[in-house]
Parts: C-alpha cells; sequence; structure tokens
C-alpha cells in the first residue's frame, strides 16, 4: 500500500525505458498462459463485422450534443471541396463510432525492482516517482514507488492510476469514482434506459481494462440482455462492444432475435460468424457457411449452438409471415 | 396578521393554500415579487396559532415539497412556460448592471432586498440534486454548463449552491454532464491481450 502520497517528478533516461520494457515483458509473460477469447476482439474480421453492424442511422449519430455549439453554415462550394468536407464529416463519424475495446482485467503488476538494504528507514514515507516526460502514452508511462524499507517496486495499478490523475487530468474524469457507478444508484440508471450515457460516462472515468469498468459494462450489457433492449445501443459506439462481450459470453439469443425483429438479417448472420471465430478457433466456420442463405444459416445455429434455440425460430418464424403478407398485398 | 387570517378564513388543505398564496401575491404585483411568510400555510387546521409558537423568519421546505410545486398547479400558473429566472429583472443605478449580482438577498433568517433573487424570491425552490426539473432550467441545452449568474440574476449565495448542488447532481447520474468523445489507441491494448 502506498502510505503517502508525497511525490517527486524524476525524468528517467535510459532508467524509464529499461522499466517499461520490463513491465510489458512481465504483462506478457502473464498472459501467454492462457490466451483469452478477448484478444479475438482486435482480429480485423471481427473489428470488421463490429463496425459493419453498428449502423449508421444518421439522425442519431448527428444528433445535437453538448459541446457541439458552432452555428450551421451555409456556403456555396466547389465538387472537390464537397468531397474534402463529405470526407471529414465521415472521418468524425468513424471517430465518434470507434468501439470501446472489449478486455480482460488487468493483471496487478508486483515486479521488485530493486531492493537496496542501505535506503531502510531513510523516510518516514514511501516515495513515488513518476515519469512525466512528453510522448509518453499513459498506459505506458512509468511509476515506480521507493518503499520505506528500502526496496523499488512498479507502482499497482491502482496507485498508477491515482498518479495519471494527478499530473495529467483528463477531461470529465473524476479523482474518485461517480457514485453514479455505485450499485445502488446504476441500478436506478439502468431502469430509467440511461444506457449510452453509463457507458459514455465509463469509458471517460475508466479505462477498458480497469476492474470497475469491467463491472459496471458487463453490467448494463447483461441488463440489456434480460431486456432485449438492444435497439437503444444502435447507431452507438457501444453497440459493437456489447455484441461481441455477449458473444464470448455465450449469450447472444436475444440479440440475435432482436436483429431479426429489426430485418436485419445480414447483421444476425455476421454475429454468428463471430461466435464461431470467437469459441471454433481451430474448426473454423461450419462446413458450407459461406454458401447458406442468411435464414438458413441463423436457422443452422438455433439448432445447434444457441441456448435459446426456440427463441431465435419463434423471431425468424415472424419475419417470414411479415414477408409474405408484404408481398401478397 | 388578522388581514391574512381573514384572507384565508374558509377552509383548505394545506395543497391549495399554496397554490393560492402565491397565486395571489402575483395578482397583487403583476410581476413575481416576494411574499410574507404565512405561518397559517403550514399549520394544520384547529391548530392553535399563538405569537409565541410562530418560527421567525423565512421558513425552510424540503426538497419532496419543493419537487411537487414544481409539477403544481401552482407553479404552472405563477411562472407560466417560462424558466423560474427569466421574468426576473435585476435592479440597479444607471445603464450597466454591476459585474457581480448581490452577495445575498436574505440576511438574519430576514429580507434584506426588495428585489430578491429568482431563486430566494420564492421560498419553495430548493436547490437540490433530487431537484432535477429546477436544477435543468439553470444548466444551457447548448452546452450542458450552467449558466452565469450574469444571465440568471441569481445572487452569489444562491449561485455557490447551485453549483454544488449540480456537482452533486452530476455524480449521481441525476443530470448528464458534458462528455468529451474519448478515442482509442488500439494498439496499445493488444500488445498486452495477445
Amino acid at each position: 500500500m502506498l502510505l503517502s502520497h508525497l511525490t517527486r517528478n524524476l525524468r528517467f533516461n535510459s532508467g524509464a525505458t529499461w522499466c517499461r520494457k520490463f513491465s510489458r515483458t512481465v504483462l506478457a509473460l502473464n498472459d501467454t498462459k492462457n490466451v483469452s477469447k478477448y484478444a479475438m476482439f482486435f482480429d480485423k474480421r471481427v473489428q470488421h463485422i463490429l463496425t459493419d453492424i453498428t449502423g449508421r442511422d444518421e439522425e442519431k449519430i448527428y444528433r445535437p450534443r453538448y459541446r457541439d455549439t458552432a452555428k450551421p453554415t451555409y456556403r456555396l462550394v466547389t465538387d472537390k471541396e464537397l468531397e474534402k468536407l463529405k470526407s471529414d464529416a465521415e472521418e468524425k463519424i468513424q471517430k465518434t463510432l470507434q468501439i470501446p475495446p472489449v478486455l480482460d482485467e488487468k493483471p496487478d503488476v508486483n515486479v521488485i525492482l530493486s531492493k537496496d538494504e542501505a535506503l531502510a528507514e531513510h523516510d518516514q514515507f514511501n516515495y513515488v516517482f513518476t515519469d512525466i516526460s512528453y510522448n509518453i502514452p499513459h498506459e505506458k508511462r512509468t511509476v515506480t514507488v521507493r518503499e520505506k524499507d528500502g526496496t523499488l517496486r512498479l507502482a499497482t495499478n491502482d496507485e498508477h492510476k491515482r498518479m495519471i490523475q494527478v499530473y495529467f487530468p483528463g477531461e470529465g474524469r473524476k479523482h474518485y469514482m461517480p457514485n453514479m457507478f455505485t450499485e445502488k444508484h446504476l441500478e436506478r440508471l439502468l431502469e430509467e434506459g440511461e444506457y449510452e450515457y453509463i457507458l459514455d460516462r465509463a469509458c471517460v472515468q475508466f479505462d477498458p481494462d480497469e476492474t470497475d469498468y469491467i463491472r459496471v459494462t458487463r453490467r448494463v450489457y447483461e441488463y440489456i440482455a434480460d431486456r432485449s433492449d438492444f435497439m437503444k445501443l444502435y447507431s452507438t459506439r457501444h453497440f459493437g462492444a456489447a455484441a461481441f462481450f455477449l458473444t464470448v459470453q455465450k449469450n447472444i439469443d436475444s440479440f440475435i432475435a432482436v436483429l431479426i425483429n429489426s430485418n436485419l438479417l445480414h447483421s444476425a448472420k455476421s454475429l454468428i460468424d463471430v461466435y464461431y471465430m470467437v469459441h471454433n478457433q481451430e474448426q473454423g466456420l461450419p462446413k458450407e457457411w459461406s454458401n447458406l442463405s442468411d435464414e438458413e444459416a441463423i436457422m443452422m445455429f438455433a439448432k445447434q449452438e444457441a441456448k435459446d434455440g426456440s427463441r431465435i425460430e419463434l423471431a425468424l418464424q415472424v419475419y417470414k409471415e411479415n414477408v409474405e403478407r408484404e408481398m401478397s398485398s | 396578521m388578522s388581514l391574512l387570517k381573514g384572507l384565508f378564513s374558509h377552509k383548505l388543505n394545506a395543497q391549495k393554500l399554496i397554490g393560492n398564496v402565491i397565486s395571489s401575491s402575483v395578482i397583487a404585483s403583476k410581476s413575481i415579487r416576494v411574499r410574507p411568510y404565512c405561518a397559517e400555510a403550514d399549520l394544520e387546521e384547529g391548530e392553535e396559532n399563538t405569537e409565541a409558537t410562530q418560527p421567525k423568519g423565512r421558513p425552510e421546505h424540503d426538497v419532496e415539497t419543493s419537487i411537487k410545486y414544481l409539477n403544481s398547479e401552482a407553479y404552472k400558473t405563477t411562472y407560466r412556460d417560462a424558466k423560474v429566472w427569466e421574468p426576473y429583472r435585476r435592479n440597479h443605478k444607471g445603464a450597466f448592471a454591476p459585474s457581480k449580482t448581490r452577495k445575498t438577498c436574505v440576511r438574519k433568517g430576514v429580507m434584506a432586498t426588495g428585489n430578491p433573487c429568482p431563486i430566494c424570491r420564492d421560498e419553495y425552490l430548493v436547490l437540490h440534486p433530487k431537484n432535477v426539473k429546477l436544477l435543468d432550467q439553470f444548466i444551457s441545452p447548448f452546452t450542458g454548463e450552467v449558466l452565469s449568474y450574469t444571465k440568471t440574476g441569481v445572487c452569489q449565495k444562491q449561485h455557490k449552491n447551485l453549483l454544488v448542488a449540480v456537482e452533486q447532481a452530476w455524480d449521481l447520474g441525476y443530470i448528464k454532464m458534458p462528455l468529451p468523445t474519448r478515442l482509442y489507441d488500439y494498439s496499445l491494448y493488444k500488445d498486452s491481450s495477445k
């Protein structure tokens, strides 16, 4: 435990890079033992599918948000300029729809760098050293602690986050966990259906591999899955994250049913692709998968893999009846 | 006191009385004005009401009463569709208003000014994180930040209370906070998850 908040800014030079390399190898060693299914999140095909199913409801994406205070301007532009403006707008959309990474919890760091017994009882406090040089992402910043008994160790995750908050307080991020993430208030917000706000604020407040972030987001995704309320997240950056998380948890039956109800059959099939990619890594997709139509593929999934296949079949049946009715009328 | 008693001699329950008192004060002076405290309003019917038992100074109300008031008919007839601070006009010497509003409207529990600020003039407006309907009126719909006292005319003391209440409401999630869009560098997390 960190006993004091006494800090000193020190610029490590060669030491800093050494520490960073060291911490990275330690983390890598811990993870190779059990390769997580969440690592598939960064797979290119998975990324492509997740961004594809997110949806582009333009009214929702371009709705006025706080801070977008610039007034609309009207002007005549050439074709070239118009193309430039369109590509700028597209870039902005891609930024707002970037899916927050779905990760495993970060393992706690317990690395002792050196033990200098000559320094024992050097002071009444622990000393924390933070590398505050420019151009280092905060995740890779070296923070070390000199304990009272003379050992020098890397800071724990909690200490690391607190030091980053001291030197680089992010916009919208508080130095304490907001009370809306405590169980009592979180449940209230969930009942009100404020999923997007909870998730947006969790993104700003926490890092994606932090314990609290994972607790809050999992609770929200599971709550949505219980109520089949997915379309509230449609066309937001959290849609793909929710889809991927529930896929890893093998809990996508209600998600697929909702997609079918919203006439998004192709998205449902893509999501099943992700399911096979994550869970059948060696075998890959089932035979003749690419030749199957969307409906057949979903039916096959409902019979073979789904926990609650009848639900998906029912949704599919309702969809077919609707299509027939439209054809006849 | 006897005059007020005469006004409200007919039997009314407390809720109706709140409405009557406020709307009558509006009729009396067109614009919204501070209303003398009426001790009878808070007392049950038939209770003895002697000079000695009456509390002195401005009464304080809890949030529940305030929330009920903001949803009541009395509130609607008083403010119509305007925000609480919209019909308020600061009075000052000369053409330009002082850069800051007054320090406080209430001193030693007694109204110390003839033109109290929008929050001080109506004792049923309680600044509290749960009172979302009231706090929302002081938040810009464009930026999500608290409006300046130069715009709302709220006294310095109440403005401070307002900032505290809004911060608490943000913390508890009663009001949505303006948030930046966070961008992620996937390469940072790719390394550690493989």
